[in-house]
């Protein structure tokens, strides 16, 4: 009994030891698995890592690169944590950002002012995820499922209007641009380029922190989250927690499509390849920043590099078939996830350890 | 406003005139192949008290085995098998993970979606190269005439062979009433001598089959090549079929059925489209394909709130 509080004890003091080393194990497991991947296809495996890992950091022109996603992920990372901190599901980011984008659009060509483009993108996001989690609690609608339906259908719907609405007179790919006065900028430290949006998307990170961690509707969601008995007893609604943190999250994820229009491109091209995709990153984002807003910024980097890095697997990793594809990068981030889904396997695993460290010392000698 | 409303009338009107219906039909037929089956497995799966969201990802991975299984041996049922063996696999991954690691069960199946989305590409580029997103054709399921005009695949009749099997399995057997006991109360399934572990598991892992099937139909049956996710998003409407259905295999073939008519709505209306206007068809068409999106949205709007899931779904059972 004694040696079983003692384990406990030491589990729990060790809390943070234990994330580390679930995130640093999630992370060997996929680029392990990328590693064999390519041996097995007959590439150099060691001078893929470092396309992979190291090369977009190697030049001026790689960082600025690997600084540019980060500005939409930290925040679709967000649109998933807070959700996920309330106990909901929200793989709805994607929709939630074409939503932002196309409406920052809208207002920006409209007024040409940033705030109002910006604000009214956040206000757009937030609306498709309120209505996510209002189907989830009045009808019990799974929100995986309206979720997903609603990305399929905000992506036609945007692609419409951005081909039929707003599509350029001069540019045949693209709707008509904003003007300077809708757009944030860019500066440069020595000859990286960073763009204010990246600023600005980080504070709007420590918000969420804030928001999360140190206000009462914070509170609300991760009380309704962690324990909904607790919450009705200190009369929460899980239900209303529930629905606000998708309010909440839709903001944010309404915010990155609004950055990656009015703080970045400039404009939608008509195949949305510079959104799609943004979404759906922002679940592994999440998920390795263990849903913690200062987490996500560091893990919002970590992906930006592999999907960098990916690029450069495609330009420079010659083999016998050719270019390694640039989609190894997409195949090593999902493994991760699926390693990431793991702490309780991790937590077993030092769990084992201790044990049999502790047995060896008692003297026991049995693992 | 009327011209509008006059036209889309008009739109719709030709789009079901009574001769296109049969067409419709067997439209509608084809697409429900996949929902019926992939809904039929989740059924199984969940009734033990699995979640598994991963069933995109898997169709997607075996919609790309069976074509190049088929590629290579010139023959489309190997490439089915294949289909389904690797589909088995994943499942078998899955219900290591969800079962003996108790892992995060959504989290793992979406990370199944975004490594399928991933090494199928890289499979793609490695073995037909280019960047066309395609593979080359390949032989194909061949379809049973039905009559004139009218070809059905011999996998919607296995669709509906397992949705009757799954409902006798589940509602009629002794291992089905364990394997909901399993989803039910895991510790009543205990004490009534079910071991809950080795259930789960092997459920989650031959389950997983009939996603290998829906997967493989794609590439194999409905068309003859592999598509970059050519899957588009199918995981996920049999999914909705699932809380459609309120977990019974066969009202998943009328939920399987409805979401296939109104895929079939869509094509035929961009086909009509096509025709009566077609300088304005391109950009319609977007607002079209989001038909049957908002469709699913709709029907699980009013059919979900009917449903209850197994009380102990997505809940790791841990033994004391």
């Amino acid at each position: 009994m004694s040696l079983v509080s003692r384990i406990k004890g030491y589990l729990l003091r060790e809390e943070v030891a234990s994330t580390a080393l679930e995130i640093v194990g999630s992370v060997l497991i996929g680029v392990l698995a990328g590693v064999i991947l390519l041996a097995a296809t007959g590439y150099d495996p060691l001078q893929g890592m470092y396309y992979l890992l190291v090369a977009p950091l190697t030049t001026p022109g790689g960082v600025s690169y690997v600084l540019v996603k980060p500005i939409f992920i930290i925040l679709t990372g967000i649109a998933f944590a807070i959700p996920a901190l309330a106990g909901v599901f929200n793989i709805g980011g994607e929709g939630q950002l074409y939503a932002g984008a196309i409406t920052a659009l809208a207002v920006g060509l409209g007024t040409g002012n940033f705030v109002l483009a910006f604000l009214a993108g956040v206000a757009a996001g937030s609306l498709v995820g309120l209505f996510i989690g209002w189907l989830k609690e009045t009808r019990g609608a799974n929100e995986v499922v309206t979720a997903i339906m609603l990305n399929l259908a905000l992506f036609n719907i945007t692609l419409y209007l951005v081909t039929n609405v707003f599509g350029s007179q001069i540019y045949p790919n693209q709707s008509e641009s904003l003007p300077r006065s809708a757009m944030l900028g860019y500066f440069f430290i020595g000859r990286v380029k960073i763009y204010y949006s990246l600023i600005f998307s980080t504070a709007l990170a420590i918000v969420a922190y804030f928001l999360v961690y140190h206000t009462s509707v914070g509170y609300w969601i991760r009380v309704a989250g962690a324990s909904p008995k607790t919450a009705k007893y200190a009369g929460i609604s899980p239900s209303s927690a529930a629905v606000l943190s998708m309010l909440i999250g839709g903001a944010f994820g309404g915010a990155a499509g609004a950055l990656a229009v009015a703080g970045y491109a400039g404009y939608i091209d008509v195949t949305l390849s510079s959104l799609y995709g943004l979404g759906f990153a922002g679940i592994g984002v999440a998920l390795m920043g263990r849903n913690h807003p200062i987490g996500i910024i560091f893990s919002s980097m970590f992906f930006s590099l592999l999907i960098v890095g990916g690029g450069e697997i495609e330009r420079n990793l010659y083999g016998p078939f050719g270019y390694a594809p640039k989609e190894l990068a997409d195949a090593v981030s999902g493994l991760i996830i699926v390693a990431l889904a793991l702490p309780y396997a991790y937590r077993m695993l030092i769990a084992r350890v201790r044990q049999a460290r502790i047995a060896k010392k008692v003297g026991g000698g049995k693992a | 406003m009327t011209d509008v409303l006059g036209w889309i009338w008009a739109v719709l009107s030709q789009a079901l005139a009574p001769g296109s219906l049969p067409q419709l039909a067997v439209t509608m037929v084809r697409l429900s192949v996949p929902y019926i089956m992939a809904a039929v497995g989740e059924i199984i799966i969940e009734k033990a008290g699995v979640v598994n969201i991963g069933i995109e990802g898997t169709m997607l991975i075996s919609a790309f085995t069976g074509t190049l299984i088929t590629y290579f041996t010139g023959n489309p049922v190997l490439g089915l098998l294949a289909g389904v063996a690797v589909a088995i696999l994943l499942g078998a991954l899955h219900g290591a993970i969800s079962v003996y690691l108790k892992g995060d069960q959504i989290v793992a199946g979406v990370g199944v979606n975004a490594f399928a989305m991933g090494i199928t590409v890289v499979g793609l580029k490695l073995v037909w190269g280019g960047s066309q997103g395609q593979s080359a054709y390949t032989a194909s399921i061949q379809p049973i005439s039905l009559g004139p005009g009218i070809n059905i695949s011999p996998l919607f009749f296995v669709a509906l062979a397992a949705a009757l099997i799954g409902w006798w399995l589940l509602f009629r057997t002794t291992l089905g009433l364990k394997i909901r006991a399993c989803g039910e109360d895991p510790k009543a399934a205990e004490a009534m001598g079910v071991n809950v572990e080795r259930m789960r598991f092997l459920v989650t892992t031959l389950a997983a089959s009939l996603f290998g099937l829906a997967g493989a139909y794609l590439s194999l049956d409905w068309t003859n090549a592999f598509t970059k996710n050519m899957t588009n998003g199918r995981g996920f409407i049999a999914l909705a079929n699932v809380a459609f259905s309120g977990w019974n295999p066969l009202l998943a073939i009328v939920g399987g059925l409805i979401f296939g008519f109104f895929e079939a709505l869509a094509l035929r209306l961009n086909a009509v489209l096509s025709v009566v206007m077609p300088s304005a068809s391109v950009q319609m068409t977007y607002i079209v394909q989001a038909i049957p999106y908002i469709a699913v949205i709709i029907v699980v709007a009013i059919f979900a709130k009917r449903a209850r899931a197994p009380s102990s779904l997505a809940k790791p059972y841990i033994k004391e």
